[in-house]
């Protein structure tokens, strides 16, 4: 079996612990954190609230404030150099989108293990990505999942 | 036969009455013999109700809801019991099912009364509503019932009598006085006690001949004709919200008074930072929070209070709105304090973030988190019913009742042509009447199930548009029509009010003293006092927790300062648009008007447009089409409160299943007439005062805290000023 390429690689971030550890991951697997691909999915903007309605917040002010959260994010996490994309949508979709356009070798993501409610209502990214995705996946198990 | 035992006159005005047992014996001798034993022979129908229809049931399972809910929020404290009688003399009608003959009497004997009604007799009798209501067998209403004699099926109906002697009508009601050993009668209006007593024994005699409503399994040892029901008393959660608002005042020292002109500076823009956190400005976060606020709590709520409490519960309405002001700024103030701000620069805030991250913090975190899942649960069923369902169902009765206008006051016109027939005993002519009027009726009906189709479809649509679509235009243009909709809504009472500008005065003096003298529901301050606290409670949603939501998303580093905007809300809300409503009500005197309220059967906003008609004849379309944009307004602002609750809750993926949940809402809503369900989530908003109080009473030193510091800087000067 050839060695998998591993050039480009994009880590879907949400900042949670799950995803921190995914981003290490990314950095010890190729040992250069300027091959990573960091992507943010935000949820579209919400027209009933009040900084829509009232106010006047747009997806660009959002993807500026997510950019520099992340470039700090990136920073604390020794990955200073890998790149980060911000794209407004649904997850599973703008993940697998991002990583077509972008050639990416591998995706490494991570999963939130959620169980009951949260799991029949918010779905698995994860799950998503697998099915979605053109290049290999590699899903890390939640650090506390039994 | 008609006589009077006590002829007496009470304070040399009020004609009072007794009805003896003199007058009984012998009106009983003059209406034949009717005889207990020969009572006991009459046949019982057991009525057989059509099947119900699948919205018929939700509402029956929420009654039971709404039953246990009332037990529980509104358990009065401090209680008494009243023991009370119901003249309700039925002559029962019956004929086998499917037949058109004429209907016999089920009681051989019933003194006075025709043994035999044919179907045109009923129609005369419906007409001028002396029938108990008939069932509605497959989208019609019919005048009889159906129920099932000895095995038989058949179709019956109730005439209702009133009592040949001594002025007592159907359904009047006599409360026991143990003092006097009688029985004193309540009005129609506000319960007021009235001027009627019936002794014991004339009592005994309506109970032998069958007039009396009965409870069916009565306590033991009491006549089946005493009734019972509870009085008095202040239910737990207006307790729970009056104490509140009083103690968050004490304990911020007068915040509401004291920090006013500073929270008017604020919301000027003074210190408007356009770089700190968050998403609106001071000015954005006050209008949002209002627009869930202002509706139709100024419209009908004021109304509702003095028509139930007289004008003395709008005073504790307004120490309501004052007392509430420190409510809002501590938990406003809260909701800013632990807001959660995510990385793109949007918040979330509100009592579910700071009752579980608060309390953890005071080491009360078990607390904390049923707190905050508790008020999530809440928050979610009042915005599908106070803050959706409500509003959907009175803005499309408002729109109905501008487009049936003509329609309507033509049916008022035949109902008074058929009483001034019957008092003139023409009977062609109540017949050609009620022809007429049921006529009329149909188009009414008719047209009422089409419109609420349509307006249920069109308001859905344009709530879906918004939340599901995400078309910001539409929201924001709506929203921002409320500010200046407030606005023409307070010029037109301003106009009432200075055109009557000479009665003022004593108007305003009545609203004070009928606070204090109890005598507007016959039964002490208390009673207005708590129909007063509830409705404010409706109106501003002080201590409900709600606006602090919308407040958390202010842009601001200083937590206090968006609790001082905060405190201007059930200022704007109760003290200024309650009173200017409250004013006009008492100008047209249409609390107490007994055409409206009695007759008409008017109440809420129907009321509150019938007094505006009165004094600006074109108001009411102007005011059918502020409700429901006031309505539109408040479905929005409340489906964001509702989503960041399920967003605590289920997490932010998976808010479209609630928004789902709300456009069907709104549909459900306007379509049918559900009070239970408009019940049970209506106490929902007064819910959530229960873990929001309690959350906020135990972070509150940490408040004052805040104040403090905050206090001490601004006297100072360390705040940078921007305009």
């Amino acid at each position: 079996m050839p060695k998998l390429k591993q050039d480009i690689i994009v880590v879907p971030v949400d900042f949670s612990q799950e995803s921190q550890n995914a981003l290490t991951t990314a950095v010890d697997m190729t040992g250069d954190a300027s091959k990573v691909r960091v992507v943010h999915v935000l949820p579209p903007l919400e027209a009933i609230s009040p900084a829509v309605v009232w106010g006047d917040l747009d997806d660009q002010t959002r993807i500026d404030a997510v950019k520099k959260y992340a470039a700090q994010f990136l920073k604390d996490h020794g990955a200073a150099s890998a790149s980060i994309e911000v794209r407004v949508g649904s997850p599973g979709d703008e993940i697998t989108t991002f990583a077509e356009e972008i050639n990416a070798d591998l995706v490494i993501v991570s999963s939130h293990g959620y169980h009951g409610i949260k799991r029949i209502l918010l779905g698995s990214v994860a799950e998503s990505v697998i099915r979605h995705a053109h290049c290999a996946v590699l899903v890390l198990r939640r650090q506390d999942a039994e | 036969m008609f006589s009077i035992k006590n002829l007496q006159f009470v304070f040399g005005l009020s004609l009072s009455l007794t009805i003896s047992n003199v007058a009984f014996a012998q009106a009983a001798t003059n209406e034949s013999q009717v005889s207990s034993s020969s009572i006991s022979t009459i046949p019982v129908i057991e009525e057989e109700p059509p099947a119900k229809s699948f919205f018929q049931n939700v509402d029956g399972t929420f009654k039971t809801a709404v039953d246990f809910m009332e037990h529980v929020l509104f358990y009065r404290l401090g209680r008494s019991e009243r023991e009370y009688i119901v003249f309700e003399r039925n002559s029962i009608y019956q004929r086998a099912r499917g037949s058109d003959g004429p209907y016999q009497n089920t009681n051989p004997q019933d003194a006075d009364q025709p043994q035999e009604l044919s179907a045109e007799e009923v129609k005369v009798l419906a007409a001028q509503g002396k029938l108990i209501d008939g069932h509605s067998l497959s989208g019609e209403t019919k005048p009889y019932r159906l129920g099932k004699l000895n095995g038989q099926a058949v179709e019956y109906i109730t005439v209702k009598q009133d009592n040949p002697i001594g002025g007592v009508s159907y359904g009047d009601r006599f409360a026991f006085r143990p003092a006097n050993e009688d029985y004193q009668i309540l009005g129609k209006k506000r319960n007021l006690p009235g001027e009627i007593f019936i002794t014991q024994s004339a009592v005994d005699k309506w109970s032998e001949q069958g007039f009396l409503k009965t409870s069916d399994d009565p306590p033991q040892g009491q006549p089946a004709y005493l009734l019972s029901e509870e009085i008095g008393g202040i239910p737990i959660v207006v307790a729970w919200l009056a104490l509140g608002g009083v103690f968050f005042t004490l304990f911020m020292r007068g915040f509401n008074f004291w920090g006013f002109r500073h929270a008017l500076d604020i919301v000027r823009g003074k210190y408007d930072n356009p770089n700190e956190t968050g998403e609106v400005t001071h000015f954005q976060a006050l209008a949002s929070a209002l627009s869930a606020t202002i509706g139709l709590g100024n419209i009908a709520g004021v109304t509702i209070a003095m028509t139930i409490g007289g004008p003395g519960a709008f005073f504790w309405m307004l120490l309501c709105g004052l007392f509430g002001m420190c409510s809002k700024f501590t938990e406003c103030t809260l909701g800013q304090k632990y807001r959660h701000v995510k990385p793109d620069g949007t918040v979330l805030g509100g009592p579910m973030r700071y009752l579980k991250v608060g309390l953890a913090e005071m080491k009360l975190g078990l607390l904390g988190s049923i707190l905050s899942v508790v008020f999530a649960v809440m928050c979610i069923l009042a915005s599908f019913g106070g803050g959706n369902m409500l509003q959907a169902n009175q803005s499309g009765s408002a729109m109905l009742q501008m487009f049936q206008q003509d329609r309507l006051e033509n049916i008022s016109v035949l109902s008074n042509e058929i009483k001034t027939a019957a008092k003139a005993e023409n009977v062609d002519e109540m017949l050609a009447l009620q022809t007429q009027k049921e006529a009329l009726q149909t188009e009414i009906d008719t047209f009422e199930n089409k419109f609420k189709w349509i307006y249920g479809v069109v308001l859905a649509a344009l709530v879906g548009a918004v939340i599901i679509g995400g078309i910001k235009r539409i929201g924001a243009a709506a929203s921002k029509i409320v500010p200046s909709m407030c606005i023409m809504y307070s010029l037109a009472c301003l106009y009432i009010i200075f055109t009557h500008l000479t009665e003022v005065p004593s108007l305003i003096g009545l609203i004070f003293t009928e606070a204090f003298n109890g005598t507007a529901m016959g039964g002490g301050i208390i009673g207005v006092l708590v129909v007063g606290v509830q409705r404010a409670a409706f109106s501003n949603e002080a201590g409900a927790g709600s606006a602090a939501i919308a407040h958390s998303a202010a842009k601001t580093e200083e937590p206090i300062r968006e609790g001082c905007v905060a405190l201007l809300g059930p200022f704007i809300d109760t003290i200024i648009v309650c009173s200017m409503t409250a004013l006009v009500i008492l100008i047209t005197g249409a609390w107490d008007n007994n055409e409206w309220t009695v007759e008409q059967g008017l109440k809420g906003a129907a009321l509150t447009s019938r007094a505006f008609q009165e004094e600006i004849s074109w108001f009411p379309v102007l005011l059918s089409i502020a409700v429901t944009l006031f309505a539109y307004s408040t479905i929005i602002s409340w489906s964001y409160y509702g989503e960041k609750a399920w967003e605590f809750l289920f997490g932010a993926r998976s808010t479209f299943i609630y928004k789902i949940m709300a456009v069907i809402a709104v549909f459900v809503g306007t379509i049918v007439n559900l009070g239970s369900v408009l019940d049970f989530s209506d106490m929902m908003i007064l819910g959530m005062a229960f873990p929001n109080i309690l959350g906020v009473v135990l972070l509150s030193p940490k408040v004052r805290k805040d104040l403090q510091a905050y206090w001490t800087r601004y006297k100072a000067d360390e705040f940078k000023t921007y305009k």
